[in-house]
């Protein structure tokens, strides 16, 4: 017999079940329920088909119940509680617990790995953001693919090719050539006193420009008409930086600007700062026009001016340079058309695959860009192999939580969401130590490069967003295995204590035998840069380069009454000796055409000029291979005298050169003796070969400064009475000096900053690879605490124990080292023979940096040795 | 029969509108849905109850339980000022709808 009541207490039992319907709730539902039984019974329908239907009608209780949570819970996430959800967010506070005790429990471990990915990420942002730097030089042009520079060759010339050519180039080839459709013509201003109201400065930036630089350069013109702004005699244009350090805020434009106390000129044009991507740099331009000497700027055989192509749309610089045999033949006279080959170069790969003579200002090169990247990308390699090594290591030990875990109703799902979640976090802590590090770090990157990077600016978005992604997906690799194969274990076997071993020992071993041989490697380059700087101080230009100040003369008038100068300066206590001279070792340098006794006129060799006054040779200190120097006891030697070097001397043949004539029939000089010899000095850095050099004493109008020698006790004094002596002789310009070792040492500026930048990547790469090298034995030693327990027990010395864990590393370590020997060798036998003057590479930096890697590798290793060997065994064996 | 979202937009309208002639209680206010519609609005009873509480926590209406001696306890719903307004709301959105779709629907005028 169908019991109505019997059956409305069953269906309430399922309404009960559910917590969100409330009594209250359920009541009212009865009460809807009992209605509609009640109208189906008067339609004449038996009890049981009755409460079958009105039951029916009311509906799904599961789905009521559903709907009742929605109503309480909204604005809560997730959906009822007895729908089986994919996240527990009680869990999740137990997965942050146990993440936290892990790195808490395990401190060394964490901080490893988090420093070892740190710096490892750091130092591939780092050089990432210098090599993006170098590949973004002069790519701001929107002309670029269609600019080139010419530059030029000269047969019989020290050096390969420069970087210049004669000023009628540029007109001939645009007249003659007609895919040509600009050209530009840049020349060194000498370094000018600027002056404006009270304002003074010595300006070394500027370059004569010819107008037509805003056509091929993408300089914009902030004030000003592109189009003449330079077209007029005694026209400037200058950059915003310039402009503000004379006007402030003032409008610059229509003001004017003193040139050397005399000239006016007027600024006709604002351009913005030139960008630090550029192969070339100015503070202002000065029209063309301004240049006086004609003579000079139209003659064919002074190789001055830096000139750069247009090219017209789709013409092929190939078939250009063809035709410029034919326009040199028509413009020089054969002997020298025929020495004398011009060719062309991309303008973007000026910066980073030009290395000519006279560069407008010191270029990269591809080369190390590509070493420094293949090295940030190597540490950062390292680093990551390191982080997942480790975190697959120490995963190891967590086989009994994931056996817990698994009894107490994980799935495996949630276990694999929990570890991925794990290496994730401390991925992400290593990216956020790595950004501290790189802000701690960029200030002193910037100083060694040279540079100024920054980090956080909206162009380097994508890339951090990139780096940021490296980490996740380091985390998510490193998180990957013990999430996939610990959670594929079986609970009972783990929680009986059968685990299985983590294999992968050969590779754990290969990746010690990567790191340590990249790590010797770097050592050993770091070593001979180091030594070759070391060798080129030592081996010194040739002559005393200490305490030599170098006083630039900068008064016109003061050149003809140089000699009284000279004694005024001489007369300061505190220095040694005094002489004037055209130009300087170190600096520019001339050349003038020579007529050696004897030699036919094309077998005359190419030779540097350096014009000194009497002094000059006692003041230098220069060596004498045979005669005798310049000198005031032979006030003859003025006009009729000259000096050579000892190549100078072996390239004309002259076994006994004292006494053989030269003459220099385009200044009038009359052959006249060489009085001397002397010892073959470096005129400029050790990259070059010591080439010939003639020495002779000018007119007076060619000096353009002084070199004082001091004594080296108390050399400020001596500089303060030089300034205040100046002041007596020149009131109207500042006196200027500089030491002349520092102008010697900026020629190596590029060696210097490469090895002060190895010994950063290679200390980091030391770092990196000790890191690991410590996690790894850290967790070898932990690994066979047992096996050291027997040892111990059954008679091993801790001592021996030690050597037994210390050797498994050194032979790796030693693998590494004598892999990485061959590559190192090769690649600085190649990096020394840039240097014409090098030291042999002997085995020291070889040998030092074995010794350094296996001492590092030794104290990394030797901290869990110990550990290890000194335990009671009873500790690691008691419960067997 | 009436699209899923029809129904549930039209719901709590339509349960506005009816209280809107006096306090009720749930199973009245289904038969009454039931007889207008012919059948056609035909709500699974027990998603009514759900709706009605949402709509009492928004404001909209309030509840008493009530017995009148011979029946059993049941609960009554009755409009609040909020309600009120709500309904007006609604009754012009769905005015404006029912406009807009015969407008387009209705026959184009003929000629020029």
């Amino acid at each position: 017999m169908f019991d109505l009541e019997k059956a409305i207490k069953d269906w309430r039992k399922t309404l009960r079940r559910y917590e969100t319907l409330e009594d209250g709730l359920i009541a009212e539902i009865e009460a809807q329920l009992r209605d509609t039984y009640e109208a189906r019974k008067s339609e004449g329908l038996g009890d049981e088909e009755a409460f079958r239907t009105a039951a029916e009608q009311v509906g799904s209780v599961e789905t009521i119940a559903a709907e009742y949570y929605k109503n309480r819970a909204r604005g809560l996430a997730g959906g009822p509680p007895w729908r089986p959800s994919r996240f527990f967010p009680a869990l999740a506070w137990n997965y942050a617990k146990t993440a936290w005790r892990k790195i808490r429990r395990e401190k060394v471990y964490a901080a490893i790995n988090i420093a070892g990915l740190a710096v490892g990420l750091a130092c591939a942002v780092l050089t990432l953001l210098y090599v993006r730097q170098e590949l973004r030089f002069d790519q701001y042009h929107a002309r670029k693919d269609r600019i080139f520079r010419l530059v030029s060759k000269l047969q019989g010339a020290s050096y390969d090719a420069i970087a210049k050519v004669p000023g009628p180039w540029a007109e001939a080839a645009l007249k003659e050539l007609p895919d040509i459709e600009r050209t530009v013509r840049f020349f060194f201003l000498n370094e000018t006193l600027v002056s404006r109201g009270g304002k003074r400065f010595y300006e070394e930036g500027g370059f004569y420009a010819d107008p037509s630089v805003f056509d091929v350069f993408s300089f914009p013109l902030l004030k000003g008409n592109p189009a003449t702004a330079l077209t007029a005699p005694g026209s400037v244009v200058v950059t915003e930086r310039f402009a503000r350090k004379y006007f402030g805020d003032e409008d610059p434009l229509g003001a004017s600007l003193t040139f050397d106390t005399k000239d006016e000129y007027l600024i006709t044009g604002v351009i913005r700062n030139v960008p630090a991507e550029s192969h070339f740099t100015f503070d202002f331009l000065v029209s063309m026009a301004s240049y006086t000497d004609t003579a000079r700027r139209d003659d064919w055989r002074w190789l001055q001016f830096y000139t750069y192509l247009l090219l017209k749309d789709g013409a092929s610089p190939g078939a250009i340079a063809e035709k410029f045999p034919q326009i040199l033949r028509r413009n020089l006279p054969e002997p020298e058309a025929v020495r004398y080959t011009a060719f062309l170069q991309p303008l973007t790969d000026i910066h980073l695959r030009s290395r000519l003579f006279r560069e407008m200002s010191p270029n990269s090169d591809i080369g190390t860009v590509t070493i420094f990247s293949a090295v940030a990308l190597f540490i950062l390699l390292i680093a990551c192999i390191n982080f997942m090594n480790l975190t697959t290591a120490r995963a190891a030990t967590r086989m009994k939580e994931v056996g817990v875990r698994k009894v107490a109703g994980a799935s495996r799902p949630q276990l694999v969401r929990q570890f991925l979640g794990e290496s994730v976090l401390m991925s992400g802590i290593a990216f956020a130590g790595a950004l501290g590090v790189i802000a701690f770090l960029l200030p002193v990157f910037n100083s060694l490069t040279a540079r100024s990077l920054v980090l956080f600016e909206a162009r380097q978005a994508g890339f951090l967003a990139a780096m940021a992604g490296l980490a996740l997906a380091v985390g998510l690799a490193s998180g990957a295995y013990p999430a996939f194969v610990l959670s594929a274990s079986k609970p009972a076997a783990v929680l009986k204590g059968r685990t299985r071993g983590i294999g992968g020992g050969l590779l754990r071993k290969g990746l010690v035998v990567f790191q340590f041989g990249v790590s010797a490697l770097l050592m050993i380059a770091t070593g001979v840069v180091h030594d070759q700087l070391g060798y080129i101080q030592k081996k010194g230009a040739g002559f005393d380069q200490d305490q030599l100040i170098i006083v630039p003369m900068r008064d016109q008038g003061m050149k003809a009454r140089y000699e009284a100068v000279k004694h005024e300066l001489a007369g300061v206590p505190g220095v040694v000796a005094v002489a004037a001279s055209g130009n300087l070792p170190g600096g520019g340098d001339w050349g003038i055409p020579y007529v050696p006794e004897g030699i036919p006129r094309d077998k005359i060799p190419d030779i540097r000029i350096l014009a000194v006054d009497l002094d000059f040779v006692a003041t230098y200190r220069f060596g004498l291979a045979a005669g005798r120097g310049f000198s005031p006891d032979h006030p003859g030697d003025a006009t009729g005298a000259f000096l050579i070097n000892e190549e100078a001397a072996r390239q004309l043949g002259w076994t006994d050169a004292v006494g053989k004539t030269i003459g220099m029939p385009t200044i009038q000089r009359a052959p006249a003796p060489v009085v001397g010899v002397l010892k073959d000095f470096h005129f400029r850095s050790l990259h070059e070969k010591i080439g010939p050099i003639l020495l002779f004493i000018p007119p007076a109008e060619w000096m353009t400064v002084f070199s004082v020698r001091i004594r080296p006790e108390n050399i400020p004094a001596t500089l303060a009475a030089l300034e205040r002596k100046w002041r007596e002789l020149d009131p109207a310009h500042p006196f200027t000096y500089a030491f002349l070792d520092e102008r010697f040492a900026r020629l190596y500026q590029s060696e210097r900053r490469m090895g002060r930048l190895l010994d950063y990547v290679a200390a980091l790469a030391v770092l990196v690879a000790c890191l690991g090298l410590f996690g790894l034995a850290t967790y070898s030693a932990e690994r066979r605490t047992k096996e050291i327990g027997v040892r111990k027990v059954v008679g091993a010395s801790a001592k021996s124990i030690v050597v037994l864990l210390s050797m498994e590393f050194t032979r790796l370590v030693a693998a590494g080292y004598v892999i990485a020997v061959p590559f190192v060798y090769y690649a600085m036998s190649r990096w020394l023979q840039g240097f014409a003057y090098r030291m042999s590479l002997g085995p020291g930096p070889f040998v030092a940096a074995g010794l350094a890697a296996l001492a590092v590798a030794w104290l990394a290793v030797a901290f869990q040795s110990i550990r290890a060997a000194l335990a009671n065994p009873t500790e690691s064996l008691r419960y067997e | 029969m009436l699209s899923k979202t029809l129904m549930a937009a039209s719901t709590r309208p339509i349960i506005l509108a009816i209280l809107s002639r006096g306090e009720d209680y749930g199973y009245n206010i289904i038969q009454k849905v039931k007889d207008v519609s012919g059948g056609a609005l035909d709500w699974k009873d027990g998603m009514l109850y759900p709706v009605l509480q949402r709509m009492e926590i928004d404001g909209l209406i309030s509840s008493k339980w009530k017995a009148s001696g011979e029946t059993r306890p049941r609960r009554y719903y009755r409009l609040s000022d909020a309600g009120r307004k709500e309904l007006a709301g609604e009754l012009a959105g769905w005015q404006c709808v029912w406009h807009a779709i015969t407008k387009f629907t209705a026959p184009l005028p003929a000629g020029d």
